[in-house]
């Protein structure tokens, strides 16, 4: 039953483990600044130390889960350049596994953002003529973002077919 | 003026006359209607808000003052843009020219045309008019539309557009027609409403849809009982506890309304034609809409049989075909391949899209027993399957609907499987194809089968295009 999830050939190549510490620091700061609003507003104005208690908990439980979500949904990331299709697999609980033939990629996109560039890495997205293929590779490092593009790029056009 | 509709005099042929040439002049009073419907409105907001304390013939007054003031507006506003509204053909491109104020101008490459279709709005049929839209490759923006020409000159100019399109090396546009010898004549007044446009090429139709079975299959189909159950459930409501029930009446009717719009009204008459370049459909009651469904860009097809067609043999098909505008002339009823025929009729329609390729005879995965968790009933109308020629998706119990995806189209395969159904040993299945219709999906098939059909797949849709390619 696992080998529904099993690379077409060889292993999968993971992404950067710098995508595990990205996102640990997204969510440490979507989680504490909100957090420590809430408990100043709340200690200020109504004085329940009772709910203070509990905001403070719920964030720690909330980070503390996130941590070990982060590790598990890195090393969840894998693709795989086969000598026909690109394969991407993600997702611990829902996993979804997508092969796109070279022949069918439209365009490729890089996109990194500030925080992503401070980290050197970058987001790869296939693009074909169907909406529904999102086959999106984050955490890739800024090289192999580059190298892949182009090697995408490069056999689309020579496999490439009309829709 | 208006070129003069002589058959042989083809002015379109001439060298490019500087000041190009104008729609037809009664294109002035097409759009008048929507004027005095906009004066209807705001006298019916003059009556809501003028209180009670007017004569009734003042209120008429005004009501007669508004709307002739619409009319009036509308006529003078429909006259300018007429009078500045010229399209010129030269050796590359047809270009429209309009604009009273602010000048625009749009122009179509031959060689990026895609496809000329006529159609006839209702307003226009009036008149005895008809609009020739032309689409483009890419973008959203790709239609350019003449409003409003007379019948013989549509045809005349589709003509030679697509020769023109088929000589500049458009991809989409195949050989035209020899010729059109036998054309009908605009001229005659028949009264009814359901005339035939001379456009229509006289090639035999390979499927034509009865009126009277089309207003039943749409009686019959889900999408027309669940709001008329709804209705029917506010009626009972109504006679217990009265008052509420017409408010909330109201957005069924209009749901029963749009699907009838889009089923009955705009598939009235439905005809199929074989054309050269493609499927050539006429349909509509009202406005009368000529479009044809090109062979090379049809990507996928979709065969829909609601539960109550099942006993009486009918089936509905639907067609995804790439680069088709999101054209919403009521409720995206131009993706219809076929709105109610027997099942014979549509395999062989699908046959004339997609050769070989027969859904019936593919060999599928059946959806296990252990996934009837995710759907007690359904899991029994779940499989996908693929033969040398097409992958096929089965799923839905109400509405059971099988997509047909030919090998040659497929854009992407994609497996998913959330918790539950690790748990019990089954995965999605889709097949991507450009947007559309078309969605084909096997869902809660045995993960054992999953793997093997998507890899099966993947090679089947390479061998394809190899084959594509190669000839």
């Amino acid at each position: 039953m696992d080998s529904l999830f099993d690379p077409p050939a060889g292993a999968w190549q993971p992404v950067s483990v710098k995508l595990r510490t990205l996102h640990r620091l997204m969510l440490v700061l979507w989680i504490t600044i909100p957090a420590v609003i809430a408990c100043v507003a709340v200690a200020l104005l109504l004085q329940w130390w009772w709910l203070v208690a509990l905001i403070a908990v719920a964030a720690v439980a909330g980070i503390v889960w996130g941590w070990l979500w982060a590790a598990r949904n890195q090393a969840a990331w894998g693709f795989a350049e086969n000598a026909e299709d690109l394969w991407v697999r993600h997702g611990v609980a829902w996993r979804r596994i997508v092969a796109v033939p070279y022949g069918r990629v439209q365009y490729v996109d890089v996109t990194a953002g500030p925080i992503e560039r401070s980290y050197g890495i970058a987001k790869v997205s296939l693009h074909t003529a169907s909406s529904n293929t999102s086959a999106v590779i984050p955490g890739v490092t800024a090289d192999d973002a580059v190298r892949l593009r182009d090697r995408l790029t490069e056999l689309g056009k020579t496999r490439g077919s009309g829709i | 003026m208006a070129p003069e509709s002589e058959p042989q005099a083809a002015p379109f042929e001439q060298p490019p006359a500087a000041q190009g040439q104008r729609t037809h002049p009664a294109s002035a009073f097409v759009r008048v209607w929507i004027w005095v419907a906009a004066g209807l409105f705001a006298f019916g907001r003059d009556v809501l808000e003028g209180g009670g304390d007017r004569s009734l013939l003042s209120v008429l007054w005004v009501g007669l003052a508004l709307v002739g003031v619409a009319a009036l507006l509308g006529v003078v506003f429909g006259y300018l843009s007429w009078r500045f509204t010229r399209y010129f053909i030269d050796g590359r491109e047809i270009r429209i020219e309009s604009g009273i104020l602010t000048r625009k101008s749009r122009r179509a490459p031959y060689e990026r045309i895609q496809s000329v279709d006529i159609a006839e709005p209702f307003a226009a049929r009036i008149f005895r008019l008809c609009e020739l839209r032309i689409e483009l490759a890419g973008g959203d923006d790709s239609r350019l539309s003449l409003q409003y020409l007379r019948h013989s000159d549509a045809d005349r100019l589709r003509h030679l557009l697509l020769q023109r399109a088929y000589e500049a090396g458009s991809q989409a546009v195949g050989a035209p027609a020899p010729s059109q010898t036998a054309e009908g004549e605009p001229g005659q007044p028949d009264g009814g409403v359901a005339v035939q446009g001379p456009h229509v090429d006289l090639s035999p139709p390979i499927l034509v849809v009865r009126p009277v079975r089309l207003v039943v299959a749409t009686l019959l189909s889900a999408e027309f009982l669940t709001p008329a159950a709804f209705m029917l459930v506010l009626l009972v409501v109504g006679l217990v506890f009265p008052g509420f029930v017409i408010v909330g009446l109201l957005p069924f009717l209009f749901w029963a309304g749009q699907v009838i719009m889009s089923r009955v009204i705009a598939q009235w008459d439905f005809t199929l034609r074989r054309a050269p370049t493609g499927l050539h459909v006429t349909r509509g009651l009202l406005s009368r809409i000529s479009q044809t469904i090109p062979y090379d860009r049809v990507q996928a097809v979709v065969v829909h049989q609601a539960a109550l067609w099942r006993p009486l043999h009918l089936e509905r098909a639907d067609v995804t075909v790439a680069g088709a505008s999101r054209d919403t002339d009521g409720g995206g009823s131009s993706a219809t391949l076929v709105p109610v025929a027997t099942p014979q009729e549509v395999r062989m329609v699908l046959g004339e899209l997609f050769a070989d390729v027969d859904p019936e005879t593919v060999p599928r995965a059946r959806a296990p027993r252990r996934s009837r968790l995710f759907a007690p009933i359904g899991w029994r109308f779940r499989s996908a399957g693929s033969d040398a020629h097409a992958f096929v998706a089965d799923r839905g119990w109400v509405t059971h609907r099988t997509d047909v995806v030919p090998h040659a189209k497929t854009q992407s395969v994609v497996i998913t499987q959330g918790p539950l159904q690790r748990w019990r040993g089954v995965a999605d299945l889709t097949v991507h194809t450009p947007d559309g219709p078309v969605e084909a999906m096997g869902r809660s098939l045995a993960s054992a089968d999953v793997r093997g059909l998507a890899e099966k797949q993947l090679a089947l849709a390479r061998e394809a295009r190899e084959a594509l390619g190669e000839s």
